[in-house]
Protein backbone atom coordinates (compact mmCIF):
# COMPACT_ATOMS: atom_id res chain seq x y z
CA UNK A 1 0.00 0.00 0.00
CA UNK A 2 1.18 3.29 -1.04
CA UNK A 3 0.06 6.26 1.42
CA UNK A 4 2.81 8.82 1.19
CA UNK A 5 1.13 12.24 0.98
CA UNK A 6 3.31 14.02 -2.12
CA UNK A 7 2.37 18.21 -1.53
CA UNK A 8 3.02 19.89 -4.79
CA UNK A 9 5.35 22.48 -3.83
CA UNK A 10 4.27 25.81 -5.07
CA UNK A 11 6.29 28.47 -6.55
CA UNK A 12 7.00 30.33 -3.38
CA UNK A 13 8.51 27.94 -1.45
CA UNK A 14 12.46 26.73 -1.42
CA UNK A 15 13.34 24.96 -3.85
CA UNK A 16 14.34 21.46 -1.53
CA UNK A 17 12.74 18.47 -1.71
CA UNK A 18 12.43 16.94 2.06
CA UNK A 19 10.37 13.52 3.00
CA UNK A 20 9.03 13.51 6.34
CA UNK A 21 8.99 9.75 7.49
CA UNK A 22 6.82 9.77 11.07
CA UNK A 23 4.12 7.55 12.15
CA UNK A 24 2.35 9.81 14.56
CA UNK A 25 0.27 11.66 12.56
CA UNK A 26 0.30 14.25 14.98
CA UNK A 27 3.95 14.85 14.74
CA UNK A 28 4.07 14.51 11.13
CA UNK A 29 1.09 17.27 11.20
CA UNK A 30 3.53 19.21 12.81
CA UNK A 31 6.31 19.02 11.01
CA UNK A 32 5.17 19.08 7.99
CA UNK A 33 3.74 22.71 9.76
CA UNK A 34 6.92 23.51 10.54
CA UNK A 35 8.73 23.21 7.58
CA UNK A 36 6.08 25.16 5.88
CA UNK A 37 6.60 28.18 8.76
CA UNK A 38 10.15 27.95 7.03
CA UNK A 39 9.55 28.08 4.07
CA UNK A 40 9.65 24.09 2.54
CA UNK A 41 7.39 21.89 1.13
CA UNK A 42 7.49 18.37 1.92
CA UNK A 43 6.16 14.83 1.26
CA UNK A 44 5.22 12.44 4.44
CA UNK A 45 5.81 8.76 4.55
CA UNK A 46 3.92 7.21 7.53
CA UNK A 47 6.33 4.31 8.06
CA UNK A 48 9.97 3.09 6.90
CA UNK A 49 8.51 1.09 3.88
CA UNK A 50 6.72 3.98 2.78
CA UNK A 51 9.93 6.00 3.09
CA UNK A 52 12.04 3.42 1.01
CA UNK A 53 9.23 3.44 -1.60
CA UNK A 54 9.16 7.16 -1.68
CA UNK A 55 13.52 7.60 -1.81
CA UNK A 56 12.80 5.62 -4.71
CA UNK A 57 10.44 7.30 -6.64
CA UNK A 58 11.67 10.71 -5.99
CA UNK A 59 15.21 11.93 -5.76
CA UNK A 60 14.67 14.06 -2.15
CA UNK A 61 17.33 16.11 -0.86
CA UNK A 62 16.37 15.60 2.55
CA UNK A 63 14.97 12.86 4.81
CA UNK A 64 13.86 13.62 8.53
CA UNK A 65 13.71 9.96 9.72
CA UNK A 66 12.09 9.13 12.61
CA UNK A 67 14.23 6.00 13.92
CA UNK A 68 11.17 3.76 15.10
CA UNK A 69 8.40 3.45 13.14
CA UNK A 70 5.78 0.20 12.95
CA UNK A 71 7.28 -2.22 9.79
CA UNK A 72 10.43 -1.15 9.38
CA UNK A 73 12.05 0.80 11.66
CA UNK A 74 13.87 4.38 10.64
CA UNK A 75 17.14 2.77 11.12
CA UNK A 76 16.57 -0.16 8.60
CA UNK A 77 15.01 2.47 5.92
CA UNK A 78 18.23 4.45 6.20
CA UNK A 79 20.01 0.83 5.96
CA UNK A 80 17.86 -0.24 2.61
CA UNK A 81 18.10 3.54 1.21
CA UNK A 82 22.04 3.86 1.35
CA UNK A 83 22.29 0.29 0.54
CA UNK A 84 20.56 1.63 -3.08
CA UNK A 85 22.61 4.31 -3.43
CA UNK A 86 25.90 2.37 -3.52
CA UNK A 87 24.41 -0.67 -5.91
CA UNK A 88 22.91 2.47 -8.03
CA UNK A 89 26.63 4.11 -8.05
CA UNK A 90 28.80 4.38 -11.40
CA UNK A 91 25.35 3.67 -13.39
CA UNK A 92 23.34 6.26 -15.34
CA UNK A 93 21.10 6.06 -12.92
CA UNK A 94 22.95 7.35 -9.86
CA UNK A 95 21.48 9.71 -7.73
CA UNK A 96 22.92 12.16 -5.10
CA UNK A 97 23.52 11.48 -2.06
CA UNK A 98 20.28 12.07 0.30
CA UNK A 99 20.76 13.88 3.73
CA UNK A 100 19.09 11.82 6.58
CA UNK A 101 17.88 13.67 9.46
CA UNK A 102 17.25 11.63 12.88
CA UNK A 103 14.12 12.50 14.66
CA UNK A 104 15.49 10.73 18.07
CA UNK A 105 13.49 10.72 21.25
CA UNK A 106 17.52 10.10 22.53
CA UNK A 107 16.76 6.58 24.43
CA UNK A 108 18.22 3.33 25.36
CA UNK A 109 16.46 2.01 22.38
CA UNK A 110 16.62 4.95 19.61
CA UNK A 111 19.91 6.31 20.43
CA UNK A 112 22.36 8.61 18.25
CA UNK A 113 25.53 5.90 17.81
CA UNK A 114 22.50 3.51 16.07
CA UNK A 115 21.71 6.66 13.76
CA UNK A 116 25.36 6.83 12.90
CA UNK A 117 26.20 3.42 11.66
CA UNK A 118 22.32 3.24 9.91
CA UNK A 119 23.80 5.85 7.98
CA UNK A 120 21.82 8.71 8.94
CA UNK A 121 23.97 12.74 8.83
CA UNK A 122 22.17 14.67 11.52
CA UNK A 123 20.10 14.10 14.62
CA UNK A 124 17.12 16.56 15.71
CA UNK A 125 15.06 15.84 19.15
CA UNK A 126 11.65 14.72 19.79
CA UNK A 127 9.24 16.51 20.21
CA UNK A 128 10.52 18.43 17.04
CA UNK A 129 11.24 22.75 18.07
CA UNK A 130 11.00 24.87 15.11
CA UNK A 131 14.41 26.72 16.35
CA UNK A 132 16.14 23.15 16.14
CA UNK A 133 14.80 21.86 12.94
CA UNK A 134 15.80 25.12 10.83
CA UNK A 135 19.43 24.54 12.60
CA UNK A 136 19.10 20.63 10.85
CA UNK A 137 18.49 21.83 7.61
CA UNK A 138 20.63 24.89 7.64
CA UNK A 139 23.26 22.48 8.69
CA UNK A 140 22.11 20.03 6.25
CA UNK A 141 22.08 22.35 3.13
CA UNK A 142 26.02 23.22 4.16
CA UNK A 143 27.05 20.00 4.07
CA UNK A 144 25.35 19.20 0.75
CA UNK A 145 26.74 22.21 -0.65
CA UNK A 146 30.16 21.14 0.73
CA UNK A 147 30.12 18.00 -0.75
CA UNK A 148 28.70 19.80 -4.88
CA UNK A 149 32.19 21.52 -4.20
CA UNK A 150 33.95 18.08 -3.40
CA UNK A 151 32.34 16.86 -6.27
CA UNK A 152 33.32 19.08 -8.80
CA UNK A 153 36.54 18.30 -7.64
CA UNK A 154 36.87 14.28 -6.94
CA UNK A 155 34.10 12.37 -8.81
CA UNK A 156 32.22 10.35 -6.14
CA UNK A 157 31.11 7.57 -8.53
CA UNK A 158 35.05 6.74 -8.41
CA UNK A 159 35.24 7.02 -4.43
CA UNK A 160 32.06 4.85 -4.62
CA UNK A 161 33.52 2.52 -6.28
CA UNK A 162 36.72 1.93 -4.36
CA UNK A 163 34.60 1.97 -1.28
CA UNK A 164 33.28 -1.06 -2.08
CA UNK A 165 36.07 -2.90 -2.30
CA UNK A 166 36.44 -2.59 1.14
CA UNK A 167 36.41 -6.20 3.11
CA UNK A 168 35.32 -6.90 6.69
CA UNK A 169 38.76 -6.84 8.98
CA UNK A 170 41.02 -5.25 6.22
CA UNK A 171 42.36 -1.45 6.27
CA UNK A 172 40.31 0.90 4.00
CA UNK A 173 41.69 0.93 0.56
CA UNK A 174 40.33 4.42 -0.05
CA UNK A 175 42.22 5.40 3.15
CA UNK A 176 45.27 3.57 1.85
CA UNK A 177 45.29 4.56 -1.89
CA UNK A 178 44.77 8.52 -0.47
CA UNK A 179 47.59 8.24 1.92
CA UNK A 180 49.79 7.14 -1.26
CA UNK A 181 48.68 9.13 -3.54
CA UNK A 182 49.05 12.51 -0.73
CA UNK A 183 52.45 11.13 0.03
CA UNK A 184 53.61 10.73 -3.21
CA UNK A 185 52.21 13.78 -5.63
CA UNK A 186 53.84 16.45 -4.11
CA UNK A 187 56.83 14.60 -4.88
CA UNK A 188 55.88 14.09 -8.47
CA UNK A 189 54.77 17.81 -8.83
CA UNK A 190 58.78 19.03 -7.59
CA UNK A 191 59.95 16.36 -10.92
CA UNK A 192 58.13 18.34 -12.79
CA UNK A 193 59.44 21.77 -12.16
CA UNK A 194 63.12 20.96 -11.32
CA UNK A 195 63.24 19.03 -14.48
CA UNK A 196 61.25 21.56 -16.76
CA UNK A 197 63.88 24.36 -15.13
CA UNK A 198 66.76 22.15 -16.48
CA UNK A 199 64.98 21.79 -20.05
CA UNK A 200 67.14 19.08 -21.71
CA UNK A 201 66.36 15.57 -22.98
CA UNK A 202 66.30 13.53 -19.73
CA UNK A 203 64.68 16.84 -17.95
CA UNK A 204 62.37 16.27 -20.79
CA UNK A 205 61.96 11.93 -19.83
CA UNK A 206 61.95 12.96 -16.46
CA UNK A 207 58.52 15.97 -16.90
CA UNK A 208 56.98 12.71 -19.06
CA UNK A 209 57.39 10.01 -16.71
CA UNK A 210 56.52 12.16 -13.73
CA UNK A 211 53.22 13.23 -15.50
CA UNK A 212 52.07 10.28 -16.42
CA UNK A 213 52.86 8.58 -12.78
CA UNK A 214 50.49 11.38 -11.25
CA UNK A 215 48.09 11.14 -14.05
CA UNK A 216 47.42 7.74 -13.36
CA UNK A 217 47.05 8.10 -9.55
CA UNK A 218 45.25 10.90 -10.01
CA UNK A 219 42.39 9.09 -12.26
CA UNK A 220 42.57 6.18 -9.74
CA UNK A 221 41.18 8.46 -7.42
CA UNK A 222 38.78 10.49 -9.72
CA UNK A 223 40.52 13.77 -9.39
CA UNK A 224 39.61 14.42 -13.11
CA UNK A 225 41.14 18.20 -13.58
CA UNK A 226 44.35 17.22 -11.99
CA UNK A 227 44.46 13.74 -14.65
CA UNK A 228 43.67 16.52 -17.00
CA UNK A 229 46.23 19.09 -16.39
CA UNK A 230 48.75 16.09 -16.22
CA UNK A 231 47.47 14.81 -19.40
CA UNK A 232 48.56 18.65 -21.00
CA UNK A 233 51.79 18.54 -19.30
CA UNK A 234 52.34 15.36 -20.90
CA UNK A 235 51.09 16.45 -24.45
CA UNK A 236 53.78 19.53 -23.69
CA UNK A 237 56.39 17.21 -22.76
CA UNK A 238 55.99 14.94 -25.74
CA UNK A 239 55.96 17.40 -28.20
CA UNK A 240 59.22 19.48 -27.13
CA UNK A 241 57.48 22.15 -25.79
CA UNK A 242 58.86 22.72 -22.52
CA UNK A 243 58.22 26.17 -22.33
CA UNK A 244 54.26 25.96 -22.04
CA UNK A 245 54.71 23.33 -19.75
CA UNK A 246 55.32 25.77 -15.94
CA UNK A 247 52.48 27.45 -16.18
CA UNK A 248 50.62 23.96 -16.18
CA UNK A 249 52.39 22.41 -13.78
CA UNK A 250 51.12 25.72 -11.80
CA UNK A 251 47.83 25.55 -12.58
CA UNK A 252 48.50 21.59 -11.53
CA UNK A 253 49.91 22.63 -7.62
CA UNK A 254 46.54 24.58 -7.52
CA UNK A 255 44.60 21.69 -8.49
CA UNK A 256 46.42 19.36 -6.34
CA UNK A 257 46.24 21.86 -3.52
CA UNK A 258 41.64 21.32 -3.94
CA UNK A 259 42.09 17.68 -4.31
CA UNK A 260 44.09 17.27 -0.79
CA UNK A 261 41.33 19.45 1.01
CA UNK A 262 38.82 16.96 -1.04
CA UNK A 263 40.90 13.88 -0.09
CA UNK A 264 41.60 14.63 3.48
CA UNK A 265 37.91 15.52 3.73
CA UNK A 266 37.02 12.15 2.35
CA UNK A 267 39.04 9.97 4.45
CA UNK A 268 38.02 11.88 7.62
CA UNK A 269 34.60 11.37 6.69
CA UNK B 1 11.17 19.27 45.54
CA UNK B 2 8.20 20.27 43.84
CA UNK B 3 6.58 18.13 42.03
CA UNK B 4 6.54 18.38 37.89
CA UNK B 5 3.51 19.96 36.66
CA UNK B 6 1.51 17.51 34.49
CA UNK B 7 0.74 20.21 31.46
CA UNK B 8 3.05 23.14 29.85
CA UNK B 9 0.68 25.56 28.59
CA UNK B 10 3.73 26.40 26.75
CA UNK B 11 3.30 24.01 23.97
CA UNK B 12 0.18 25.07 23.32
CA UNK B 13 1.25 28.72 22.42
CA UNK B 14 3.69 26.78 19.97
CA UNK B 15 1.11 25.11 18.32
CA UNK B 16 -0.90 28.27 18.01
CA UNK B 17 1.98 30.36 16.53
CA UNK B 18 2.85 27.97 14.43
CA UNK B 19 -0.13 27.13 12.51
CA UNK B 20 -3.07 28.78 14.12
CA UNK B 21 -5.75 27.97 16.58
CA UNK B 22 -7.49 25.76 13.72
CA UNK B 23 -4.12 23.89 13.30
CA UNK B 24 -4.00 23.83 17.06
CA UNK B 25 -7.52 22.27 17.74
CA UNK B 26 -6.72 19.62 15.15
CA UNK B 27 -3.97 18.67 16.91
CA UNK B 28 -5.51 18.45 19.64
CA UNK B 29 -8.17 16.24 18.00
CA UNK B 30 -5.17 14.30 17.02
CA UNK B 31 -4.27 13.69 20.23
CA UNK B 32 -7.17 12.90 21.68
CA UNK B 33 -8.03 10.20 19.11
CA UNK B 34 -4.56 8.55 17.99
CA UNK B 35 -3.77 8.99 21.65
CA UNK B 36 -6.61 6.66 22.80
CA UNK B 37 -5.86 4.18 20.27
CA UNK B 38 -2.11 3.74 21.22
CA UNK B 39 -3.51 3.48 24.82
CA UNK B 40 -6.18 0.82 23.99
CA UNK B 41 -3.20 -0.77 22.48
CA UNK B 42 -1.18 -0.64 25.18
CA UNK B 43 -3.47 -2.61 27.38
CA UNK B 44 -3.99 -5.40 25.14
CA UNK B 45 -0.60 -5.43 24.27
CA UNK B 46 0.35 -5.70 28.35
CA UNK B 47 -2.88 -8.00 28.82
CA UNK B 48 -1.05 -10.53 26.47
CA UNK B 49 1.60 -10.02 27.84
CA UNK B 50 3.08 -8.85 24.92
CA UNK B 51 5.93 -6.37 25.90
CA UNK B 52 7.48 -5.55 22.54
CA UNK B 53 3.91 -4.33 21.32
CA UNK B 54 3.46 -2.84 24.68
CA UNK B 55 6.51 -0.74 24.01
CA UNK B 56 5.95 -0.16 20.67
CA UNK B 57 2.42 1.21 21.52
CA UNK B 58 3.88 3.42 24.11
CA UNK B 59 6.64 4.86 22.19
CA UNK B 60 5.21 7.21 19.56
CA UNK B 61 2.83 8.46 22.64
CA UNK B 62 5.93 10.14 24.26
CA UNK B 63 6.64 12.35 21.56
CA UNK B 64 3.02 13.51 20.65
CA UNK B 65 2.06 14.28 23.90
CA UNK B 66 5.27 16.43 24.23
CA UNK B 67 3.79 18.49 21.15
CA UNK B 68 0.77 19.06 22.70
CA UNK B 69 1.96 19.82 26.57
CA UNK B 70 0.89 16.22 27.88
CA UNK B 71 3.91 16.27 29.92
CA UNK B 72 2.99 13.68 32.21
CA UNK B 73 1.53 11.25 29.21
CA UNK B 74 5.08 11.74 27.93
CA UNK B 75 7.34 10.98 30.86
CA UNK B 76 4.85 8.33 31.69
CA UNK B 77 4.97 6.66 28.32
CA UNK B 78 9.00 6.90 28.88
CA UNK B 79 8.90 4.71 31.98
CA UNK B 80 6.22 2.09 30.17
CA UNK B 81 8.30 1.81 26.91
CA UNK B 82 11.08 1.57 28.86
CA UNK B 83 10.03 -0.95 31.65
CA UNK B 84 8.31 -2.98 28.64
CA UNK B 85 11.94 -3.16 26.64
CA UNK B 86 13.52 -4.36 30.05
CA UNK B 87 11.25 -6.96 30.31
CA UNK B 88 9.84 -5.78 34.00
CA UNK B 89 6.39 -6.37 33.33
CA UNK B 90 4.58 -5.88 36.31
CA UNK B 91 6.36 -2.58 36.67
CA UNK B 92 5.28 -2.23 33.04
CA UNK B 93 1.93 -2.86 34.00
CA UNK B 94 2.01 -0.56 36.90
CA UNK B 95 3.03 2.76 34.87
CA UNK B 96 0.62 1.92 32.41
CA UNK B 97 -1.95 2.23 34.92
CA UNK B 98 -0.94 5.79 35.84
CA UNK B 99 -0.66 6.52 31.85
CA UNK B 100 -3.96 5.93 31.43
CA UNK B 101 -5.03 8.12 34.43
CA UNK B 102 -2.54 10.85 32.89
CA UNK B 103 -4.04 10.44 29.22
CA UNK B 104 -7.79 11.17 30.42
CA UNK B 105 -6.31 14.36 32.68
CA UNK B 106 -4.68 15.27 29.86
CA UNK B 107 -8.08 15.24 28.02
CA UNK B 108 -9.81 17.18 30.64
CA UNK B 109 -6.77 19.49 30.27
CA UNK B 110 -6.76 19.66 26.41
CA UNK B 111 -11.00 20.14 26.42
CA UNK B 112 -10.33 22.86 28.34
CA UNK B 113 -7.85 24.75 25.82
CA UNK B 114 -9.90 23.52 23.10
CA UNK B 115 -13.20 24.97 24.53
CA UNK B 116 -11.03 28.21 25.32
CA UNK B 117 -9.39 28.17 21.16
CA UNK B 118 -13.05 26.98 19.62
CA UNK B 119 -14.78 30.32 17.80
CA UNK B 120 -18.20 30.73 19.61
CA UNK B 121 -21.36 29.67 17.89
CA UNK B 122 -23.00 32.53 16.34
Amino acid sequence: MNTTTENPQPSTTKPVRILVAEDSPLNQQVALKQLEKLGYAADAAGDGDQAVAAHARKPYDIILMDCQMPGISGYEATWQIRNREQEKAGTADAGKRVYIIAMTANTQADNREKCTAAGMDGFINKPVQLAELEAALLHALADQAAAKELDAVIDPVIIAGLHQLRTPGKPDPVAELIDLFLREAPAQLDTMSDAVAKNDFTSLSRTLSAATALKGSASNLGARNLAALCAEIEMTAKTWILSDTPPLIERAREEFSRVRTALQRIRGG
Amino acid sequence: MNEPKPFDPAAIERLLKLGGPKFTLEMIDLFGSYGGKKIAEARSAQQAGQLAALAEAAHPLKSSAGNVGAVRVQELAAQVELSAREQKAEMAGAQLDDLEHAFAEAKIFLDAERKRLAPSPG
